[in-house]
């Protein structure tokens, strides 16, 4: 039942995409997602689209690997269509009792969807291609550049890399403990939602145990390795831009020019044909 | 309840990048009364086929069938053969988590279906077996020490009366006093219940004085199942499964003697060849 906890895992291939420095995808899916804010009509989807085609088709991430990611989101994404269908103003195409529909409802309901799909895959391209460590890793490096106002850079990422570390070893224990109680005759699956709620109690209380001692045992074992923050720390792997990054750096500003024009000149044209 | 597997694959993720495959053509039978040790190198497929034994898991192909019946792959069915097989896990001191210890370990037979009453009977008959006096019933199972905790956790398998008992490593972390007491324990209870025992462990010392058949799994198969003395007497294969023998078995081919793998033997068969008939 807990099996399935999976939260954007690595899909551990070689590609371009894979080998890019975090830093790169980072700034990549900011200005992806600030993207897909700022187009505002189909030929924007188009562009957009077919990017994250041509970047899914080089990261090697099989497609259908991918829209697995979108499942869980459906329920989300089919409300939110709903919602958006029938609160248009606006010509009238149908009506029944207080559910009307209208052009740009329908087509504002479209855009949500694909907006909602698009940053799931677009997010998901990331944690697909990026170790949870080399993202961290990332940024730390980004964040550290607000040092002056005593931004705490290296914390948050040490936090955050440690309680990712920690998801795959806490469903591993859920997992085992969910396991020892079905071999006492435990039932999760059936009578009502209090039953049910009860019956979580015997995987819950060990969890919280087990999670307690693993921390305090972790801080022992970074004592012991004289850890005392990140002052003067360094690195094994220094993050070092490559040629590609540089060139990634490039296409990225390339395509954030290019769908701010698509919407100036959309906006242009369709005035233009109003008029 | 005679435990009968035959072909069975079992294959973690399949049809991903991380498609593993645990279990190759197992086949065994399991006669009632045995005590088997189940010995293997770590990932060697122990810890999936104790999960199969007792339904956790579903085989990906072959068949597990108990009293010769095939289970279906039924919820009620798997909870059923679950309560008739009882499985304590490695380190089970961690599934402990009711306020006090003879609630924990009446927590398995009220899943069978018995009043609070007589979960509580069992659960106090249990707690006697593993050896644990009373003032610690209505501890919390928290404030217990590491080899009491075990024991706790033991008592809440075996106060569901299982028919077949499997231990997944019951000794490891534990000094050699607590791991003594728990084999002891062990045996124990299998002589008095004539009950199954399945014991999963590295400790070929522990195998040999403790168990009467052997199976040794290796990168998912089975590698070698027979009688103790059988098994032992392939030193070679043995160490192919990243296993070896017996301290004792060593001393006595280092002497020269064949033949002993507990102890017991191992002085006796000592004292004939240096020390004969004069006592």
């Amino acid at each position: 039942m807990f099996r399935n906890i999976t939260l954007g895992q690595y899909y551990p291939v070689d590609s371009v995409i894979h080998r890019l420095d975090p830093r790169v995808k980072l700034l990549g899916v900011v200005v992806y997602i600030a993207a897909l804010f700022i187009i505002n009509n189909i030929w924007g989807f188009v562009l957009l689209g077919g990017v994250l085609a041509v970047l899914i088709g080089l990261s090697h991430v099989p497609l259908g690997y991918m829209l697995k990611g979108l499942r869980p989101a459906l329920i989300l994404i089919i409300l939110a269509v709903i919602f958006n269908l029938f609160s248009g103003t606006g010509t009238i195409i149908w009506k029944w009792w207080i559910l009307t529909l209208t052009y740009s409802s329908i087509l504002r309901a479209a855009f949500f969807a694909l907006r909602l799909i698009c940053v799931i895959l677009g997010t998901g391209l990331l944690t697909y291609t990026t170790t949870p460590t080399t993202l961290t890793n990332g940024l730390e490096k980004v964040f550290s550049h607000l040092r002056f106002i005593r931004f705490p850079a290296h914390e948050i990422a040490m936090m955050m890399s440690i309680a990712l570390r920690f998801i795959p070893i806490l469903a591993e224990e859920v997992n085992k403990i969910t396991n020892a109680q079905l071999a006492r005759g435990a039932d999760f699956e059936t009578g009502g939602f209090i039953k049910k709620a009860k019956g979580m109690i015997p995987i819950l209380i060990p969890l919280f145990v087990s999670a307690f001692r693993r921390a305090a045992d972790l801080a022992t074992a970074m004592e012991a390795r004289c850890y005392h923050g990140g002052q003067g720390r360094t690195r094994l792997h220094p993050l070092t831009y490559q040629k590609r990054d540089k060139i990634a750096y490039l296409l990225i500003l390339l395509f954030l020019l290019a769908v701010i024009a698509l919407r100036l000149v959309m906006e242009r044209y369709l005035q233009a044909g109003r008029i | 309840m005679i435990i009968t597997l035959e072909d069975v694959n079992y294959i973690y993720n399949p049809g991903t990048v991380n498609a593993r495959q645990a279990l190759r053509d197992v086949t065994l039978t399991i006669r009632e009364g045995e005590f088997i040790a189940l010995a293997g190198s770590t990932g060697s497929g122990k810890s999936t086929l104790v999960q199969i034994l007792n339904g956790l898991k579903v085989p990906t192909s072959g068949t597990v069938s108990y009293d010769g019946c095939v289970i279906a792959n039924d919820r009620k069915e798997l909870q059923k053969i679950r309560c008739r097989i009882g499985v304590v896990f490695q380190y089970p001191e961690y599934q402990l988590f009711d306020e006090t210890v003879l609630k924990d370990v009446s927590y398995g037979p009220k899943n069978k279906g018995l009043s609070e009453q007589e979960a509580l009977e069992k659960a106090k008959i249990a707690l006697q077996q593993v050896g644990l006096p009373e003032e610690t019933y209505e501890k919390s199972p928290f404030d217990l020490s590491g080899g009491e905790k075990r024991r706790a956790a033991i008592a809440g398998i075996l106060a569901m009366e299982p028919e077949v008992l499997i231990l997944d490593e019951p000794t490891a972390g534990l000094d050699p006093l607590g791991k003594e007491e728990i084999l002891d324990l062990v045996r124990r209870y299998q002589e008095k219940n004539h009950s199954t025992v399945i014991m999963v462990t590295h400790n070929m010392d522990e195998a040999a004085e403790y168990a009467s058949r052997i199976i040794v799994m290796e990168n998912g198969a089975v590698l070698m199942d027979g009688e103790s003395h059988e098994v032992f007497s392939h030193p070679e294969k043995l160490r192919e499964a990243g296993l070896d023998i017996p301290q004792a078995e060593h001393l006595c081919l280092s002497l020269g003697l064949e033949g002993s793998i507990t102890i017991e033997e191992a002085v006796h068969v000592i004292c004939e060849r240096y020390a004969p008939v004069s006592q």
